[in-house]
């Protein structure tokens, strides 16, 4: 038996006799047409790992078959330590990839970012997720929780985790694409207000499959916008900031699908990918943009945040990028007209595709 | 003569000598590229540094990458362009590829790579009009590089498990 599988085995009987200890929280959720169950030793970590995912929770139904469970426990609310960690501080990779505990079936990451350890067999698809304790996570991490484990989930299927927001129109929508300040938060929250359907504006799940339109699936319900930004675009959602506790330069982080249920949105087929790009002036417009342009807005931020897998990340990516037409969306200041031009343009190409498909 | 090896004859200062021809690989599998609508994204998953080239740069990259020689490159490529502009395209092409070396986005090979490509089909599916030396750039962004611990040592705590330096 490999380390990874032994340390595997060894960290899920801990989840296991912290469950035990302190009881189960368990829910269900519906990505798209992926069913996830997250399993919790106990509520604390609940609290801080399915508020921003509960908007794709469904009553939980054990006759469905999942496609993964993800196992969440911290030592000092279940009262179970975790032993020290077997490898050696030297075995730490760039993004946390442990040396000796990542094979064909097991990764192993500890993410210094968020003292959190997390665990993934590949062949079982069941991840683990432990904190020494919740009060140790940072806001941030609760804003997407269990990022890393689905990505891991992902591998060798025809879906993608992507560092990118997502906004529907009805029968179709859009990726945001872009590094972090380019202006994602902005360019979603404007539609967000405008009616329009909200996925995301940090990762969601992309499908794509031979012969169908690639698709984006909801993750996560919240926002995080920077102060000036948060007072100066979106005032009215201040009375809706979760982390009214932050640390000066910490991002306000909001769960949207308290405030707009109505408009959280699961999913919808994808018409293009958008880099929004803020100019200072005050209209809206997209303007065609180069696949290699997109494709540098979306994949270093993606794989550099997402460890593991980068190689097939990159080429999913590179096969988005030319199934899709991007554009850059020159965002201005006045916010209204960031909504009409992505309508029109999600109608404008729904149109073209009508009109390519209809034989003449 | 070193088995093996290929040299490429150089004149310089009136004189004639054997280099070493130079090959290169990429340095899989840290580095991962694509070349879209005649540009090329580069990943360097060690460092966290990412790469665009377009135009010229697009086209030495595509021989390099593709298992040409430096000197099969630089020669194919100067043939396009015009007479006044060779001598400035081969100096900057050098500096290109001492770039790419730094960066440890490719290496030496230690011998010519197989490649069943043609140098003239690659360099003409990349090739624009008005194409210039002044186009042969390395952009180079390093923004994500935050989020790699590039240096991972840290502090632990009394159970060993790394943490987080207090806010």
């Amino acid at each position: 038996m490999s380390s990874a599988e032994t340390f595997f085995n060894q960290t899920y009987a801990l989840f296991c006799q912290a469950r035990a200890q302190v009881g189960a929280v368990d829910y269900q959720l519906k990505i798209g047409p992926v069913t996830v169950r997250q399993s919790f030793a106990g509520p604390a970590m609940a609290g801080k790992m399915h508020t921003a995912i509960e908007h794709l929770a469904v009553t939980v139904d054990h006759s469905i078959p999942e496609d993964a469970e993800i196992c969440f426990w911290d030592s000092e609310s279940t009262g179970i330590p975790m032993p020290a960690p077997p490898w050696l501080d030297t075995d730490y990779g760039p993004q946390g990839e442990i040396a000796g505990y990542n094979d064909e079936r097991f990764r192993t990451v500890y993410s210094l970012g968020s003292d959190s350890l997390q665990l993934y067999d590949c062949e079982r698809n069941i991840g683990i997720f432990w904190v020494p304790s919740p009060d140790r996570l940072p806001h941030w991490e609760e804003s997407f929780p269990m990022r890393t484990l689905l990505h891991w989930w992902t591998e060798g299927k025809p879906y993608q985790l992507i560092h990118a927001g997502a906004i529907g129109t009805g029968s179709a929508g859009v990726l945001i694409t872009g590094r972090s300040g380019s202006g994602k938060s902005t360019t979603t929250l404007s539609c967000l207000e405008a009616g329009l359907g909200y996925a995301g504006d940090d990762y969601v799940m992309v499908e794509m499959r031979a012969g169908s339109v690639p698709h984006a699936y909801s993750l996560y319900n919240t926002t995080k916008l920077i102060n000036d930004n948060l007072e100066a675009r979106f005032p009215q959602l201040a009375e809706w900031v979760h982390n009214t506790d932050r640390a000066e330069g910490e991002k306000a982080l909001i769960y949207l699908h308290r405030r707009s249920p109505e408009q959280m949105s699961a999913g919808f087929p994808l018409a293009a990918i958008l880099v929004p790009r803020y100019t200072g002036a005050i209209e809206t417009s997209a303007q065609l943009a180069t696949g290699a342009s997109v494709l540098t807005a979306m994949a270093p931020s993606t794989v550099f945040n997402l460890p593991g897998k980068n190689h097939e990340s990159f080429s999913f990516m590179v096969e988005l990028v030319k199934q899709l037409p991007g554009y850059i969306l020159k965002t201005g200041t006045d916010l209204k007209q960031i909504p009409e031009a992505l309508t029109a343009l999600v109608a404008q190409l729904e149109a073209q595709s009508e009109g390519a498909a209809t034989p003449s | 003569m070193i088995a093996g090896t290929t040299f490429t004859l150089c004149h310089a200062n009136g004189s004639a000598s054997y280099q070493p021809t130079m090959y290169y690989r990429l340095n899989e599998p840290d580095v991962i590229e694509e070349t879209i609508d005649g540009e090329a994204v580069i990943v360097n998953l060690a460092t966290g540094s990412y790469y665009s080239a377009d135009k010229l740069g697009a086209c030495l990259w595509a021989c390099l990458s593709k298992g040409f020689s430096k000197d099969a490159a630089i020669q194919a490529i100067s043939e396009k362009l015009e007479t006044a502009d060779v001598d400035a395209f081969q100096q900057k092409a050098d500096q290109f590829i001492a770039d790419l070396l730094n960066e440890s986005v490719i290496v030496t090979a230690e011998s010519a790579p197989e490649t069943t490509d043609s140098i003239q089909v690659i360099i003409d599916e990349l090739w624009q009009d008005g194409i210039q030396s002044e186009s042969l750039v390395l952009n180079k962004y390093s923004d994500m590089q935050e989020l790699l611990m590039l240096d991972p040592i840290h502090d632990v705590d009394k159970m060993g498990w790394p943490q987080r330096a207090p806010e």
